[in-house]
């Protein structure tokens, strides 16, 4: 009865949703609150808040499962369908934030396809591929989940498709985290950012599946140990943030870890109530964390960024409790007790071993092939793009492997035969493409490592150096001041008692605030530019 | 960094190995109880090091996982399995780290470390035996992999 309930409530919470939709679309990112330091706003917020949130699922199901903890299976269903649920939800939000959401797909690795150059040293292109591949994995451990209700040997392919789903979950958020860790905004740089996101997430994630738990009137005692336990890794990192940045924020710290602290009063803890209440401020804490990361200055709200989350949790509520209600129907209750033990026929090594040869093969031809059509990008930044497509080769290849057990081989290979199709027209997509014409070369956006420069220096000077230093080299106050104290306008004395020498090495090493730009500007571009930034000190008034 | 906050570093990571894991403690005292040993390890980076030093923002993590590390050798059972995961924790860090610092300070990641993990990563199942010989020998490699990390600046 509840989770019909539920259902219907985050049904009725989508429909001011869909008025707030149309009106982002509309306007673009103005409709959202955003000013000259808060330039991502709240839905990349609430991203960051999503997928967090869908690790839950694949932290107690494949993780637990890999590390042989037993009690997982008790909650493992719920959460598998949790991180879906959640995943369709933060999927929404960077579509809106993209403006045009119908060209999403230019976000998929071509390499220079149809004169469009997608920058593979982007975090957001991992993040596109490494959600993608969660997104399709998530699912098809859920099939496989289910599956195995009505087929038992299916129950045999868990172990090795959680192994696949283990390191992917953490990479996941890795990639999420280096969203900002690489950007030039201060108070987001942070090499320890991507264990600090993964543990977020994971106390995000626990949160919240205990809430579900107790929802279905099921108690898992070890869940609330993990809320402490996360609770003091927690706080580890956000003193660290606060000793590295002079970051501190009271109201995270007191929902965020003091008010999880009265789980170790025993009578507290036995009370449903309280325990969901802990998991709530748990989850807000670190819903207003990401907010107040994003949204450093604080801007005026507008209708539609409290509609977000509206959207959110209608959009969460109505996708989980749908899902629940439909398995529920199918499988009755059987689901969350009997079929989600490991079975005890092991996996064939020799096979696994093969299929994650095959996956790294995969990986590295495409690699390889991206590489050849620009040669310009730096191997080890396809890292991040590489372990995904891997895993999701591998992960392909067991879910076949399961099915082509317990399926007719002409249903399987119609199966397989309707995924091709729907590929194949989906690349017809990308090949007809859009009437958009693009002016700038790629080779101008392609940050790239060259020996000797080709590319002509006003160029390099517009893409690299304006956006801080201005087009004629007066400073772009309005965008550094705001950031970075303001450097020292250029002047030829000011140039001559530099010197070239010292001045290419701050440009690509940089130097206090200013950023570092070898491996994306040759050392003989960088002379180039000192030359070309004399003549504009010659020039200024 | 100076070399011998280096080593003081490398010591103080080694000292609550032992204790991670040993007796019969609830999961959430464990958590609490690492999460205040890194706390300590952030506090001694703090006071230690200076922050211009390149990998200060991830001194304290990867303290924790060589401390991690060398707890796994006063396990007393997966001994190689947990070997494993930690090392790959402490590769994550550096890896991870070291690439988002390559785009803001243009450092390249520190590929001697790196292939000093996956070897230990590759080695452990092997080494992490029950004789305490070898397992002297991996404390002193992943001490190795500490030493070699360091750059003076």
């Amino acid at each position: 009865m509840i989770l019909r309930v539920l259902f219907i409530v985050g049904l009725l919470l989508c429909v001011p949703s869909v008025f707030v939709l149309d009106h982002a679309l509309t306007l673009g990112p103005a409709s959202w609150a955003l000013d000259q330091k808060t330039f991502w706003g709240t839905p990349i917020a609430n991203f960051v808040f999503w997928i967090g949130l869908a690790h839950a699922g694949t932290f107690f199901s494949a993780m637990l499962l890999v590390l042989n903890v037993k009690w997982q299976k008790r909650i493992s269903f719920p959460a598998e369908i949790s991180t879906i649920a959640a995943l369709f939800v933060a999927a929404i939000f960077p579509l809106i934030h993209l403006g045009i959401p119908q060209r999403f797909y230019f976000m998929f690795p071509m390499g220079l396809f149809r004169h469009l150059y997608v920058n593979m040293e982007s975090p957001l292109v991992w993040d596109f591929v490494a959600i993608l591949v969660y997104l399709c994995l998530s699912i098809f451990f859920l099939l496989i989940h289910g599956g195995s209700l009505r087929f038992p040997s299916l129950v045999a392919f868990r172990r090795p498709l959680a192994w696949v789903l283990f390191p992917l979950v953490l990479w996941v958020h890795t990639i999420v985290s280096l969203d900002f860790a690489i950007t030039l905004v201060p108070t987001w740089q942070g090499a320890y950012f991507p264990i600090y996101f993964i543990m977020g997430a994971l106390f995000s994630g626990i949160a919240l599946v205990l809430i579900l738990s107790e929802l279905e009137g099921r108690r898992l005692r070890r869940l609330e140990d993990l809320l402490i336990a996360f609770s003091w890794g927690l706080l580890a990192f956000w003193i660290w943030e606060f000793m590295t940045k002079g970051i501190w924020c009271s109201e995270i710290l007191f929902f965020g870890f003091l008010i999880p602290q009265l789980l170790w009063v025993r009578p507290l803890r036995a009370i449903p109530t309280i325990r969901v209440v802990i998991a709530m401020s748990v989850i807000f804490a670190l819903w207003w964390e990401r907010i107040k990361l994003v949204m450093p200055s604080a801007p005026e709200w507008t209708l539609v960024d409290y509609g977000w989350i509206a959207l959110g949790l209608g959009g969460f509520m109505a996708i989980y409790f749908g899902l629940r209600l439909v398995t529920k129907r199918v499988f009755s209750d059987r689901i969350d007790t009997v079929s989600t033990g490991v079975s005890e026929e092991s996996f064939p090594k020799k096979r696994i071993a093969l299929y994650w040869g095959i996956g790294f093969s995969a990986a590295l031809l495409f690699v390889a092939w991206f590489m050849v059509r620009v040669p310009t990008v730096p191997g080890v930044r396809m890292v991040p793009v590489f372990f995904p497509l891997m895993a999701l080769v591998t992960g392909f290849l067991i879910v076949v492997d399961a099915f082509s057990r317990v399926l007719n081989r002409r249903v399987l290979f119609g199966l397989l035969g309707g995924i091709g199709v729907i590929l194949g027209m989906f690349a017809g997509l990308i090949y007809q493409g859009g009437k958009t014409i693009f002016d700038e070369s790629p080779a101008i956006i392609a940050t790239e490592k060259m020996p000797e420069s080709s590319r002509p220096v006003d160029v390099i000077w517009k893409s690299r150096c304006a956006s801080c230093h201005g087009e004629e080299g007066h400073l772009n106050r309005k965008f550094v001041h705001e950031f970075y104290p303001l450097p020292r306008e250029i002047s030829v004395s000011r140039f001559d008692s530099l010197g070239v020498d010292s001045l290419s090495k701050v440009i690509l090493d940089g130097r206090a605030f200013m950023g570092a730009y070898r491996g994306r500007i040759s050392e003989l571009e960088a002379r180039s530019l000192i030359e070309y930034m004399r003549s504009l000190a010659k020039e200024a008034p | 960094m100076s070399p011998l906050m280096n080593m003081l570093a490398c010591l103080l990571a080694m000292l609550p190995a032992p204790f991670l894991w040993q007796g019969a403690m609830p999961l959430r005292l464990r958590g609490a109880f690492l999460g205040i040993v890194l706390l300590c390890f952030e506090c001694f980076i703090f006071f230690a090091v200076l922050p211009t030093y390149s990998l200060y923002e991830i001194l304290p993590l990867e303290m924790l996982a060589m401390c991690l590390c060398v707890s796994t050798l006063f396990l007393k059972e997966h001994t190689a399995f947990f070997a494993v995961l930690s090392q790959c924790f402490w590769l994550w860090i550096v890896f991870f780290g070291t690439f988002s610092l390559s785009y803001r300070v243009g450092a390249s990641p520190d590929y001697i470390q790196i292939a000093m993990l996956v070897v230990g990563i590759i080695l452990s199942p092997i080494l992490s035996s029950k004789k305490q010989e070898l397992r002297f020998c991996m404390a002193a490699y992943w001490a190795g992999i500490w030493v070699l990390a360091f750059t003076p600046v």
